[in-house]
């Protein structure tokens, strides 16, 4: 297991720097002028020209490359060009929000969605499983930032229950908790649906498998050959494809943090690339992707523990 | 053929999809057959109207009525959504055949991207790429694609290999035809039916992307009636008047809906193997 770890942690390093120059690369896209662009077509060229040297933008392409990478992996990623405050110091103000909403709402996932799916797979075939399946099918379709309004129309609006903008206070932990209802549900429900779907499959795979059936031609009380054969098997492709379900929830958490004007990484990406602040989205982008590649390697480390077999792939 | 159309009639739940579909498409092409009103015409004297007679699903806060906005909005939100999957699914396809077909060096480099890409999600790579292009239509659709060609990228290259070591492969190389001929004339009609079904899939995600970016001001510029574009609008008077954002969102959900359900049929018929899975 330590080999194993210890391997996944070094290929993680030149994942890292792909995963950067990947973002260097895309952010560059178009041979456009960023400056230009933020500045309008009404600005005197001298003061463009200006701001680009100011920025180092005016410079060649390898040397922006290489400045960008050895900031980066010293954590600092320059600075708004709106606010003129760090990067990193306005990422990690926000990132304990997206945390939170994270969290919670993984946890609401796993707990619907989870239970839903081993329950249609058990009972195939009928009922259950089609109601259920119809259900997640539609809770799939749901755009999640209509569902958010909606959850606003009703909760904030018409009932004036739950505050509608904002994250709270974190010295204040009822009012955090009290913005962070809406969100978490919100995102919760909209992957729990993409949760139910995935782990159907995955226990209908299992339930198929011979050993289940030797359990059941034992005798065994249906009860056992579910949670002691069946589910935890299942646990482990579960957990892999834990990975895309993580990436569908942290692209949900940008979408939610936006309608709920939650402070938050995603809040920052989409205002950032919304005032053209380039090094904010620079910076918040890369930080959200190495974040990605730290859960998804999280995962590859449960998965090699829950089955020691892929430790000597 | 026929026996798309009796399962078709089997399943009333993909008959009605298929309905669903035929209506969308009708309002794509004929979207004034439904509608008097002018999408983006202004008439402040009609402010908020409520649903009623005048106007079906009510007016926005311009005094634009909203089932035409709807109506019209059904093109931009189709079109987007169908064209950036063909455009995703004609590039991934190209870099899978490449992939697969040559093996190597070249394989293992596409394959590398193509993961890198697949880390992110989709969201945040059509958001990126709207950061580097700018805002627009042309840009939403160039966004998207990019965003989902990894994923075809992959199932081409998958289906590719496993087509490679096939005797008419082998037998077409030995004759000397060229590779790139191999590749159009006997590769690609084999994995055409696996990307098929990974596309009717993937549409449902387009059309959501695209409507999220629109929601977020990134996607197609107003006054345009992106549904997306519409909810947003339906925001400012969520209170007074929530039939906007309750419309936009809506078509939306039916649209996707009626696309998935098409999709999960499909799968069903032509690749049973697969049935119950996602």
């Amino acid at each position: 297991m330590l080999r194993y770890t210890t391997r996944k942690l070094l290929l993680a390093v030149p994942t890292v720097l792909g995963i950067l120059t990947l973002v260097f690369i895309l952010l560059r896209m178009v041979p456009g002028d960023p400056v230009r662009l933020m500045m309008g077509d009404a600005a005197l060229p001298q003061d463009v020209a200006a701001l680009r040297h100011q920025y180092g933008l005016d410079r060649p392409l390898i040397v922006q490359y290489l400045d960008y990478i050895g900031h980066a992996v010293r954590g600092d990623f320059g600075r708004s060009l709106k606010s003129g405050l760090p990067v990193m110091g306005e990422i990690l103000r926000v990132f304990p929000h997206t945390v939170l909403l994270a969290v919670v709402g993984l946890l609401i996932t796993v707990a619907l969605g989870i239970p839903v799916g081993v329950a249609a797979a058990v009972r195939s075939g009928t009922v259950w499983d089609y109601g259920s399946m119809a259900l997640s099918l539609v809770g799939l379709s749901v755009p999640t930032f209509w569902l958010a309004v909606m959850m606003i129309l009703v909760f904030s609006v018409r009932l004036g229950w739950l505050p509608i903008t904002g994250g709270g206070n974190f010295s204040d932990p009822l009012g955090v908790l009290e913005h962070l209802v809406l969100p978490a549900v919100t995102l919760g429900l909209s992957t729990a649906a993409f949760a139910a779907r995935m782990t159907r499959s995955c226990m209908l795979e299992v339930l198929a498998q011979d050993y289940v059936r030797t359990a059941r031609a034992k005798g065994l009380p249906e009860r056992t050959v579910i949670y002691r054969h069946a589910l935890k098997n299942a646990a482990i492709p579960i957990v892999t494809t834990m990975g895309i379900l993580l990436s569908r929830l942290l692209g949900g958490a940008v979408v939610i943090e936006m309608v709920f004007s939650r402070p938050g990484i995603g809040q920052l990406i989409v205002s950032g690339i919304l005032a053209r602040d380039y090094p904010l989205v620079q910076g918040t982008v890369s930080f959200f992707a190495v974040v990605l590649i730290a859960v998804n390697l999280g995962v590859d480390l449960l998965y090699a523990f829950l089955d020691p077999t892929i430790r000597f792939d | 053929m026929p026996r798309l159309l009796k399962a078709l009639l089997k399943n009333p739940a993909a008959l009605a999809a298929v309905l669903i579909m035929a209506f969308l498409v009708w309002v794509v092409v004929f979207p004034s057959s439904l509608t008097s009103y002018d999408p983006v015409k202004m008439s402040l004297s009609e402010k908020y109207a409520p649903p009623g007679s005048s106007h079906l699903f009510g007016a926005d806060q311009l005094g634009r009525d909203v089932f035409a906005r709807v109506l019209y909005g059904t093109r931009i939100s189709l079109g987007i959504g169908f064209g950036s999957t063909l455009l995703a699914l004609i590039a991934g396809a190209v870099i899978g055949i490449i992939a697969g077909y040559y093996g190597g060096w070249l394989d293992r480099a596409l394959t590398v991207l193509m993961d890198m890409l697949m880390a992110f999600p989709s969201i945040l790579l059509a958001l990126v790429m709207v950061a580097s292009l700018g805002a627009g239509t042309t840009n939403t659709v160039i966004a998207l694609a990019v965003a989902m060609t990894p994923n075809f990228a992959r199932q081409a290259r998958s289906s590719v290999l496993s087509v490679r070591g096939k005797d008419y492969i082998l037998a077409a190389e030995a004759a000397g035809l060229p590779p790139w001929y191999i590749m159009a004339r006997h590769v690609v009609p084999n994995i055409m039916a696996p990307l098929m079904i990974t596309a009717s899939l993937s549409v449902g995600v387009a059309i959501l992307s695209e409507a999220s970016l629109s929601y977020l001001g990134l996607g197609v510029p107003p006054p345009a009636p992106s549904w997306g574009t519409i909810v947003n609008e339906g925001m400012k008077g969520l209170g007074l008047a929530p039939w906007v954002a309750t419309a936009g969102g809506a078509a939306v959900t039916v649209a996707v809906l009626a696309v998935n359900l098409l999709g999960d049929f499909l799968r069903d018929v032509y690749d049973p193997r697969l049935k119950g899975m996602k």
